[in-house]
């Protein structure tokens, strides 16, 4: 029994509130959709300083570089790099275009447009991380919702840091954005296409193989491919899905961490791919948002 | 029980938890991540009122729930339980020992929020379980050794956090106002 009268009126109410949450935990998930927007009004206090706190730990801890990147010295030799990166995703978008219009051709279809040629290219927009779950490499990550991108960021949007895709909208709330980190189970299956890390140094074929991404939920994909193939680790993996924004088709999924033989497939090889960048470890991201709303 | 204070509090471990907590992340093993909710519950368990302390327990697991990252359903939808539950079962357990234990030790603090992570997770892992057996709702998945050896290193690690966030918290006891009706601060040891 307490030893404090103060709070013994509301001793009952406290099995009741429990009764309540655990009838809330039963539930199905079709009927919590409510939580999202209780979720938006908590946050409202917590996300200013979760701000500051993400601005800080990328300040004191930065994100791990890919190795095989250049460093930021200069800012020609930066200017140079972002170029050379854009170029090679347009070549990669457009080999891996051509490669499906040599599937096409037999039923000559008409040219599709490519991500050069898009008629309505994205609306680049920077969002600020504000929340992340950090011991989780492929939950959730929260973003800052800006008055003036609600309207040109919508669900399903591709993120990316540099020429990584980091995850797609998963959800514009009233407060915030939701990012679905791209290896989340809840991304499902992803077409993607596997080429050279250096292709310029590299004797073998541009596009080594096509595959199906499938995410593990631990920050990683796996995908099975020909043994034939000449897979190496260290291969890029790009986006070649249609049912993702053509914006994104040739941006980098990750890279090939580890390759297995399959005993009870000797012709396949599995394939472990690893993202190289996470928006998690990152102050902010770059969403290609296809809004319609005013960039001013 | 001072209530700005608590909220206070919250708000600046939640803020903790979702954003600055990802520099003691520990990226070679596994990402580990020391938390400071379980410090705050741990530290309000043992020197609040009962009832404020399951409430306020209640309350803080609740908005664990709704912190990004925890208890994802798809579409925004948050599962609000898991931590919930996990935390009043840990406040009902410290609340049983509370009084055969040195409180005002920054140890003490230390040991009991390591234990809380596991009871958390434990009632966490009921109560997913539960759900999975409901028929409207899909199995749980997940788990393994892999998970329990993560498990344990962020409760190893939270208790390692514990040390410093216990001493501020009980040098800052004035200031929460955790005083019995009767006024006898003997209690406290």
């Amino acid at each position: 029994m307490s030893n404090y009268g103060t709070f013994r009126k509301r001793a009952k109410a406290l099995p009741i509130a429990i009764a309540i949450v655990v009838s809330i935990a039963m539930f199905p998930a079709s009927w919590l959709g409510w939580s999202s927007d209780v979720s938006d009004l908590i946050r409202v206090p917590i996300t200013p300083l979760s701000h500051v706190g993400m601005i800080i730990k990328s300040w004191v801890r930065p994100a791990i570089e890919p190795s095989d990147l250049p460093t930021d010295e200069k800012e020609r030799q930066e200017l140079a790099v972002a170029e050379r990166d854009h170029y090679r995703q347009l070549y990669h978008a457009q080999m891996l275009r051509s490669t499906e219009l040599a599937d096409q051709l037999r039923s000559m279809q008409s040219l599709p447009e490519s991500a050069l040629r898009n008629p309505m290219p994205p609306l680049v927009v920077s969002l600020d991380v504000t929340g992340v779950k950090p011991d989780d490499t492929s939950s959730i990550v929260e973003l800052k919702l800006s008055r003036h991108v609600s309207d040109r960021v919508l669900t399903g949007d591709i993120a990316i840091v540099g020429r990584d895709i980091v995850g797609r909208i998963s959800r514009v709330g009233m407060t915030r954005i939701g990012l679905l980190p791209s290896s989340h189970k809840d991304s499902g299956l992803i077409r993607a296409g596997i080429v050279p890390a250096h292709p310029l140094k590299d004797t073998r074929p541009p596009l080594l193989a096509e595959v199906l991404l499938q995410p593990t939920g631990n920050g990683y994909f796996i995908a099975e491919v020909q043994a034939n193939r000449g897979i190496q680790e260290n291969d890029i993996v790009v986006l070649d899905d249609s049912s993702w924004p053509i914006s994104g088709i040739g941006l980098v999924l990750g890279i090939v961490t580890e390759i297995t033989p399959l005993d009870e497939a000797p012709l396949r090889k599995r394939i472990e791919v690893t993202p190289r960048r996470r928006s998690r470890e990152h102050a902010s991201v770059v969403v290609l948002g296809t809004g319609e709303g005013n960039s001013k | 029980m001072n209530a700005i204070v608590v909220i206070i509090a919250t708000v600046i471990a939640l803020a903790f938890d979702a954003s600055f907590a990802g520099i003691f992340t520990l990226r070679s093993t596994g990402s580990i991540t020391p938390q400071a909710i379980p410090c705050l519950v741990v530290f309000i368990a043992l020197f609040a009122p009962e009832t404020a302390a399951l409430f306020v327990a209640l309350a803080l697991g609740i908005l664990v729930d709704l912190s990004p990252g925890h208890g994802e359903l798809g579409e925004g939808a948050h599962l609000i339980g898991p931590n919930a539950l996990g935390f009043v079962v840990t406040t009902l357990l410290i609340l049983r020992v509370r009084n055969i234990v040195f409180r005002r030790r920054i140890l003490t603090i230390a040991f009991f929020t390591a234990g809380a992570v596991i009871v958390t997770a434990a009632v966490q892992a009921f109560v997913l379980i539960t759900r999975g057996l409901m028929p409207w709702n899909p199995a749980v998945v997940g788990g393994g050794f892999g998970a329990f050896a993560k498990l344990f290193g962020t409760a190893i690690y939270t208790g390692l956090l514990a040390v410093p966030l216990g001493w501020y918290f009980l040098s800052t006891i004035g200031m929460w106002k955790f005083h019995s009706p009767t006024g006898r601060r003997a209690t406290w040891r």
